[in-house]
Parts: C-alpha cells; structure tokens; sequence
C-alpha cells in the first residue's frame, strides 16, 4: 500500500508538466466556484436581511384584515396578552402603528407610511442602523417627525420644519396633523429614506385615537424554527393573524429559494464540466502509459494495486487542486472585503431586492459538499480509464504501448 | 339685492348699532377699556363676510405662464362659505369642466370621462384646473380661526377706512405647512392681500387684489392675482365679470347630480 502511494507520487511528479495543468485548472474551477457560491450565498442573505428588517420579521401579528386594508381601521388592542411571546425561539418582538399617509411640505406632497415606533424595542429592525441627523426616536412618547434624507430632499424640507400628515383614522375620520421634523435618517439604501416617517408609538395611538397596535414584528434566533414557532404563535391566538416572513413577501422569498437552488445548479455544472475534463486528461495519460502499466504487471504487481495507483494519483491531484482553490478563492474573497460596489446599479439593484453591496457569505456546508462530491468525481473518472489498463492482455500492453 | 352686512346702508346701521353696544360695554365695565379691535375679531370677520350668503357670479381667468397665456371663464354658485359649484364655460375644450364643494368635500367632474371624483385630501394641496390657485385655496375653511395665532402689526388709515395687516402663525401642531400668512384686510370688509410664507419666513405665493369697486351691492375686488413668488412670470389672475347676491339657490344646486350638469 505505501509502495503503491509512493508510485503515484513518483509518476505525478514524474508528469510534472501535464499534471500541473490539470491541477491548474481545478484550481481555476474550485476557486471560481467558491467566490461565485459565496457571492450567490450573500445575495441570498441580502435578500433575506433586506426582507426581515424591512419591519418585517420572521413572523408578524397582524390584526385581522391588515392584510386586506392597511391602516388604523384594524388594530391590535392595547391590552392582548403578549406574554406568550417570551419563547426561548423569539430573540426579540416590538409592536408598532402603522399607517399610509400623506405628507405635505411648503411645496411638495408625498405618500408614505407613518410608523409609530418602541424605540427601545427596535433592535432588529433598519431602524437600529440609520444614521440621524438631529433627534432620533428615542422614546413612545416624542412627538417629533423622523425622516428619510431623500424624503426631505423631495420635499424640499429641513430639521426644525414642519410637515402635515394625513391619515385615514380608525372610524374613516380624516385625521391631519402638522407635525415638526426633528430628526433625518440616512440609512443604507434609499428606499426606507422614501417609504418611512418614524415618530414615538405612544404619541401616534393618541394622534390617531387607537388604542393597540397594527402589527407585532417577532424575532427568532434561528431562522429554521419560522414555520414551527409560527404554527405555535397562530394556534395560541386564533383571533389575530400570525404569517411568516415568507407568506408575508412571497417575492423575496422565492428569489431566497432561488438563489438557494442556483448554488447547487452552479455546483452540478462545475463538477460536471471538471469530471469531463479530468476523464480526457486520465484516458490520455493512461493510454500514454500503457508499457509502463503492462510491465508492472509483468513483474507481478497485481491488476487491483494498478487500478488503485492511478486512482490514488488522481485523487492526490484533486485534493492537492481543491487545497489550493479553496486558499485562492479565500484570498479573492478577503480581496473583495465588503462587497463589491454596486452604488452605481443602486437602482437597479435595489428593485430586485438587493443592496447596493454585494457581499460574499461563506456557507460550510456547501463547500463540505463541493469537497467530497469532487473526491468521489475523482475516483470514478480515474477507475474507468484505469480499467482499460487492466483489461488489455498484458502482452498486448508491452506490443502496443 | 337685499341687505348685507357689508352693503353700505346696512354697514351704517351696523355700525351705530357697533358705537352703542361698545358704549354700553364701556359704560358697564365702568371706565378705561377702550373698545381694541382684536386681530381674532377681523379675521372671523373676514371669515363671517360671505356666511348665509349665496351668490352667482360670472368670471373670467388668466393662467399666466412663462411659455404661454390662457383664458377661460367659468361660472360660481355659492351659497355660504360651506358650498360652491364652478363650471368652465370657455374655452371649448374646458367647457363643462366642474368642480363642486360641499362643507369640507370636494368633488371634479370632466364630462370628456363623465365621471365625478371625490377629491382625496391629499389632493388639496395640488393646483386647481392648472392654475395657481390650489383646492385649499378654494375651499378656505375656517382653518385661520382654529389653527393660527393672530397679530395686527401695521394699521393705516386712510379716507376713513383702516387697513390692517394681521400676521397669522400657526400653532405648533396645527396641519398647515406655511411658516405665517400675512393678511392685509380693509375696514370695509375688503381682502387686500394675503401672503403666504415658507417655514424660512420667505414668501412663496401671494394673493393680491386690484380694482376694488361696487359690485353687486357690495365692495369687492373686481380682479384677484395669484402669484408664485419663487418662479415670477407664473400668475393666475381671476377677474368678475358679473355677481349677484342673494340669488335664490335651488337645494339640489350643490348635488352630484349638479355637478355633473344634469
């Protein structure tokens, strides 16, 4: 056994050049496929983030009907009982009011959704990221405007003015209010600066007059348990609507499935192109080496032990290649850091769902599975070129070879 | 014409009637209060000017762009300050064109679609039939009195008539998006002008009226000038051809059914 890997080291070195080669583009594969898989995983984990923190969450508890007519019309009451939410799955929940709305400036009239927020209780949510100029929403109780930069832009409004929203109250009553901007947020992509005025959720139930919330975003630890906490949540509460972050923003969702299945298309491709390739670089070397196979086997090295070298240079080969494409593909993607910069496409990018970074994720598991399924390729397109040494006579492989 | 509080005769009377009730609250309160006019008092004046008023006017408008001019004319029925039904009569292609308001409501009919459309709120604030006035500006209800702080700070007089210019700031929460409005407002019941400013105190359009003359039986600007302050060469100028007051309104005047021309 040992003389048999010593062989195979032999003859790998003793092929310097064509082994090299085909080392070099396992390489090229394996790291190809690594970035690309760690770039399609972030992407996924982008759309994911973009879909939760969007004031989503895994799962939310609407009021019934919020789902068919957004607005104070349907609330959540003030006093339902909450407590069954301290599960170990739920990380974090946070109740908020939520209402579209019109908002007017000295010049400009825009549409957006006036949220209430528990500041305290947003720690999940874009909102825990934003970048404020002047007062943040820091209690239920503020009564001032939070607002996106671009918003203010397009309403050509500034810190200190004062805007008027209109809404539709709980009984249809218009409800219009001016309320003063005391705070711009910037955050990372423009669409929350457009869609969201923040104020404190205390301030705006007493605006509006409703007593409770329109939804509760709930938080999990893992994203796994989504579908098991939901059914849990939605059997414990029937009179209110409990949905998943899925059911809730089915696109994103399936560009999540999506994205999850182009990883392993990518990988069946790879492996299928590498395991093609690696089969006409073995027949070729092995049929170069025919005389040298038959005349181990004239001095009596047995047919299995032949078989087993080539597969064992082969295999060396591929573990030596997804080494090194493994370590490039790391370096590449330590190279690209953060993302690659998409700002220039922003809009484009953020239609689909996405940031305007595109950061790479690194997921074990898939390269646990691009590892073995690579080795196992290895053998099986080794075995058979190895096989039609073995079944030629050795005679005939000493005339021929 | 019957009597209107502003129609000369009746002001005389309604101004003796002034004089003896300001005596007697003089006269009651023992001495020294001398009878101020309040800023409050002259805006609910303004405000109370056309209440349980009807009218039927005549009007011609001018949109003034930098690009171009248009004319048309429309036609107003009104009764109080609650209700009102204007419909374009020229140029052809506006012909029919009407808007209705009734209390804070506000309907457009275009008979090119033959539908009538409620106004959402949040469309008040935009221009009405491409001019320079916006709904709001139409509907002017009673806002100024429920939302703003008043001060007269300039009074002149002159041939017997003061003229004073009332700023008005809105209060802290109030739905108005202006910084004040400035109002200049004769004794004799007549808007002059009204300015409206930024939150940066700097106007942004303006109200003026011209030709202040008898009309109908009543002191009124025969012609009033909208103007876009920040982007001059943008006016819109509403000119009275004719008015009558106190015109006999049928109940189904201000109806959708009205609206629609029907």
């Amino acid at each position: 056994m040992y003389l048999v890997l010593q062989l195979a080291l032999r003859n790998i070195w003793r092929q310097r050049r064509r082994n090299g080669l085909v080392l070099f583009a396992i390489v090229v594969s394996v790291g190809g496929v690594f970035v690309m898989n760690s770039l399609a995983r972030g992407m996924e984990q982008d759309f994911l983030r973009f879909s939760i923190e969007n004031l989503r969450g895994h799962i939310k508890i609407l009021a019934p009907n919020q789902l068919d007519e957004p607005g104070l019309q349907y609330s959540i009451p003030i006093d339902t009982d909450l407590s069954l939410l301290a599960r170990p799955e739920i990380e974090s929940w946070t109740p908020r009011l939520r209402s579209p709305a019109v908002i007017m400036s000295e010049r400009e009239t825009r549409g957006v959704e006036i949220i209430g927020i528990d500041p305290t209780r947003e720690s999940h949510s874009f909102i825990e990221d934003l970048v404020v100029e002047g007062e943040a929403i820091t209690d239920t109780d503020d009564q001032h405007l939070l607002i996106g930069r671009s918003l203010a832009d397009e309403l050509k409004t500034g810190l200190g003015r004062r805007l008027v929203v209109l809404m539709t109250g709980p009984d249809d009553n218009a409800i219009e209010i001016g309320f003063r901007v005391l705070g711009i947020f910037k955050s990372t992509t423009s669409r929350y600066e457009d869609a969201y005025a923040l104020t404190g959720l205390s301030s705006l139930q007493a605006i509006t007059g409703v007593d409770g919330f329109t939804d509760v975003s709930v938080y999990l630890e893992d994203l796994a348990t989504t579908s098991e906490v939901q059914a849990t949540l939605a059997s414990q509460i029937p009179e209110l609507n409990v949905v998943t972050w899925e059911q809730l923003d089915p696109f994103t969702s399936e560009m999540y499935r999506f994205i999850g299945f182009t990883v392993y298309i990518l990988i069946v491709v790879f492996l299928g192109t590498l395991v093609f390739g690696l089969i006409n670089a073995l027949v070729t070397a092995v049929l170069v080496r025919i005389r040298e196979f038959g005349m181990l086997r004239v001095v009596g090295m047995k047919s299995r032990l032949v078989v087993m070298q080539v597969v064992i240079e082969c295999v060396i080969i591929m573990l030596l290649a997804l080494a090194i494409g493994l370590a490039a593909g790391l370096l590449v993607i330590w190279w690209i850091g953060d993302g690659i910069d998409l700002t220039a496409f922003a809009a484009g990018v953020e239609a689909f769902g996405m940031g305007a970074r595109m950061a790479p994720h690194l997921v074990v598991d898939d390269f646990v599975i691009l590892g073995v399924a690579s080795v196992i390729l290895g053998l099986i397109a080794s075995y058979f070129p190895a096989r039609r040494v073995i079944k030629a006579s050795i005679l005939q492989s000493l005339r021929d070879g | 014409m019957l009597d209107s509080p502003s129609s000369p005769e009746c002001q005389l009377t309604h101004r003796f009637i002034s004089a003896v009730c300001a005596a007697c609250l003089i006269c009651l309160t023992g001495a020294g209060a001398t009878s101020e006019i309040t800023a409050e008092d002259l805006i609910a004046r303004m405000i109370d000017q056309s209440r349980g008023l009807s009218s039927y006017s005549e009007l011609s408008m001018t949109v003034n762009r930098p690009q171009w001019q248009r004319t048309s004319s429309f036609n107003v029925l009104t009764r109080g300050r609650e209700d009102a039904l204007i419909r374009f009569t020229a140029p052809a292609k506006d012909a029919g064109n009407a808007t209705l308001k009734v209390g804070d409501t506000m309907w457009t009919y275009s008979p090119k679609i033959r539908r009538a459309v409620r106004l959402p709120k949040s469309m008040m604030s935009q221009e009405w039939a491409g001019s320079d006035f916006s709904y709001n500006d139409l509907a002017r209800s009673d806002k100024l009195l429920a939302y703003y702080r008043h001060d007269i700070v300039d009074q002149t007089e002159e041939d017997g008539l003061i003229t004073y210019t009332i700023e008005s700031v809105p209060n802290e929460n109030a739905p108005v998006v202006w910084g004040k409005e400035r109002i200049v407002f004769r004794s004799d019941n007549v808007l002059l002008e009204q300015t409206f400013f930024d939150q940066a105190m700097q106007p942004v359009k303006a109200m003026h009226a011209f030709e202040i003359q008898e009309l109908g039986g009543r002191m009124l600007a025969k012609r009033m000038r909208m103007s876009d302050l920040e982007r001059p060469d943008r006016w819109t100028e509403v000119e009275y051809e004719t008015i009558e007051f106190d015109v006999a309104i049928d109940d189904r005047s201000f109806t959708q059914f009205a609206l629609r021309g029907e």
